[in-house]
């Protein structure tokens, strides 16, 4: 009864809205920008949390992290940018919805989805951190190798028409991860002599480049017919509605509840992050979906698996944070100095002694949530109407913010051209067939695969097989593995034998 | 068989295994001969998947298919549009984000086909001052 009350008081501080209301608004603007991340504003405004109270600093904190990424949904959705490298995977439904018209719907959803997601995510942080934590201390780098294979099969969803050419292409997102230096041995790898290439291929140019630039390019073929919007190319009206009926609701439930749980299990992983979360959430909501065929060409269902599942991770990536001081994202590990910065140690005294103000951060982030569904419902009418710009003004101005958004991350240059590249690339890959997403998933998941592997070789001490067979969570994983793979070649033979009959 | 009735698949595949190769023997120069292992698994993995590519193209091509080459005329837009993108990118390295971004959009908006200069000019200037106050004033970005 007195943790309650003491809640209820530190909610009466003016500044705690304040900062739910900043962090809620101030990271779905970051979000929608292309380059721009919310780790990026988590790590500006941090300094800004030393004057303020313990529970508005990280209210604000961890409404920037769920609220970016469903900002970035907003320019995925809308202009096939994703906003923020969790919403790539949004991008491949929101936008043909966009196309058709739908594009409010698309946008409705997925708000309503992120809100669904980071709600449930809200809730197993605040009844179940500690059990859920000693998960990720059984975690190494075997499992870690693992759970990288088991992101890969995801590939399959991605593949399109040709699953050779979508596993040829997350092969090259493979190989692409091992440019720059060796995160084991310490050795340069295909540098050819260039200090920018010792950090590698940065992630987010090669995404805004394959997303976004070839998009841009693709809408050039058109240039004679560039003053006329998105919708009018399209031949499109733009829709009114914007969320599901009620009585459509129940359609969605599985999907909501599934990739919440996902979401929330691949959070508690070390380093996963909302990147893995809204794939692997989109791939198990394509493999059980009874209208597998509307994938890749604006499907609600997918895409509320996406926004579910990244949304899920912040709140999963919290539980690992606040119990083992162990980041389960690398939003997260910027929040953990957060914490420090307000004497709030990660550990069982959080949840003891610092009771009130642990369950104030959280209840405020449930919040943050659910506030965030109604700032998002509220601007989606207007936002939407970005659609009825002509292309002759939305065009340079798309192509100016993605490359100051790639300039952003490092302030180099060198990423600039490296996005520049990477969209002219991915316009001819689209062309022939060949899955960009698969090649974004191939360079998010490279390293984290390669480091996992070496790292495991190492710890078996010559015993691999025995090693890995060995770990309870590897077995696990590896029947997902085997799953995930051999269940639509099982379905894919039953279904031809069921039309030789 | 002509070269232009070869799909494409083919080509792809032939691509994708001249490099791997390259990058293959370069995995030779790696001072730690285990720096190469994940690398070379890769590579064998791509040629691989790029010789079933090939013989999936050659298949193909035999059956008549479609070679699935794009059309010279489509690809003017899109050329004229990455070679703007990097001349812009080029003069923002020599000028700065601000200056180039004030020639590149302008420019680019008329190249597309508007003419509406109230349009051309407040967009310039809006894109210009929201870029200021969010990347130079909140995120202290040092711009180019």
């Amino acid at each position: 009864m007195e943790l309650i009350q003491q809640i209820i008081a530190n909610f009466c501080s003016v500044q705690v809205w304040i900062g739910l209301a900043v962090g809620v608004i101030g990271g779905m603007v970051i979000g929608a920008m292309p380059g721009l991340s919310g780790g990026m504003a988590i790590a500006l405004l941090l300094p800004v949390t030393y004057s303020m109270e313990p529970v508005a600093a990280l209210v604000m904190l961890m409404a920037i992290y769920t609220a970016a990424m469903t900002g970035g949904s907003i320019s995925a959705i809308l202009l096939h940018t994703p906003g923020t490298p969790a919403n790539a995977a949004t991008a491949i439904e929101g936008y043909p919805l966009t196309l058709k018209g739908r594009g409010l719907e698309a946008v409705g959803m997925s708000m309503l989805s992120s809100g669904i997601g980071g709600l449930v995510s809200a809730v197993a942080l605040l009844a179940i951190a500690p059990p859920l934590a000693k998960i990720s201390l059984m975690f190494s780098a075997p499992e870690t190798f693992l759970i990288s294979i088991f992101g890969l099969t995801v590939i399959g969803s991605l593949a399109g028409n040709s699953i050779l050419k979508g596993l040829l292409m997350g092969m090259v997102g493979l190989f692409l991860a091992t440019i720059g230096t060796d995160s084991v041995t310490g050795v340069f790898r295909y540098t050819f002599g260039l200090d920018r290439l010792m950090n590698g291929i940065q992630m987010v140019p090669a995404l805004i480049g394959l997303f976004t630039i070839s998009q841009v390019m693709e809408n050039c073929e058109d240039y004679r017919n560039a003053n006329k919007s998105l919708m009018e190319q399209s031949n499109a009206e733009l829709g009114k509605k914007m969320l599901p009926k009620l009585s459509e609701a129940p359609k969605y439930f599985w999907t909501w509840a599934v990739s919440s749980v996902i979401g929330v299990v691949v959070g508690i992983l070390p380093g996963a992050g909302g990147n893995i979360g809204s794939w692997i959430a989109y791939d198990q909501t394509k493999k059980h979906s009874k209208n597998k065929e509307e994938f890749g060409k604006g499907s609600l269902e997918g895409l509320a698996a996406c926004e579910t599942g990244n949304n899920a991770v912040t709140g999963g990536s919290m539980i690992p944070l606040m119990t083992l001081s162990i980041p389960g994202s690398p939003n997260a590990a910027i929040i953990l100095g957060g914490l420090l910065i307000q004497g709030l140690v990660p550990g069982a005294k959080l949840f003891t002694t610092q009771a009130p103000t642990t369950y104030s951060i959280l209840i405020g982030f449930a919040l943050s949530n659910i506030l965030m569904v109604f700032v998002g419902l509220a601007i989606a009418k207007y936002v939407v109407n970005v659609v009825k710009i002509p292309n002759s003004i939305l065009m340079p101005v798309v192509v100016s913010l993605a490359l100051i958004g790639s300039y952003a991350i490092n302030a180099s240059m060198f990423d600039v051209f490296v996005t520049i590249a990477f969209g002219f690339l991915g316009y001819f890959m689209n062309k022939y067939g060949l899955s960009s997403a698969a090649l974004i998933l191939g360079l998010i998941l490279g390293k984290n695969a390669e480091s996992g592997l070496m790292l495991s070789l190492v710890m078996a001490k010559g015993d691999v097989l025995g090693y890995y067979f060995g770990r309870p969570i590897c077995l696990v994983l590896m029947a997902m593995i085997f799953l995930s793979v051999a269940g639509p070649v099982f379905s894919y033979i039953r279904s031809n034998v069921k039309k030789e009959k | 068989m002509k070269l232009s009735k070869i799909h494409v698949n083919t080509w792809i595949g032939a691509i994708c295994i001249v490099f791997a190769v390259i990058f293959y023997m370069m995995t030779g120069q790696f001072i730690n001969p285990d720096a190469a292992i994940w690398p070379r698994v890769i590579l064998v993995g791509i040629i691989i998947m790029s010789v079933m590519l090939v013989i999936n193209g050659l298949g193909q091509s035999k059956m008549g298919a479609e070679s699935g080459a794009i059309p010279a005329e489509l690809l003017k837009g899109p050329l004229a549009c990455v070679i703007a993108v990097v001349l812009y990118a080029i003069v923002m390295n020599f000028t700065g984000y601000f200056v180039s971004t004030a020639i590149f959009l302008p420019l680019g908006m008329y190249a597309l086909g508007q003419r509406n200069w109230k349009a051309i000019l407040g967009v310039t200037i809006g894109l210009e001052v929201f870029i200021y106050i969010l990347f130079v004033t909140q995120l202290q970005l040092r711009m180019p």
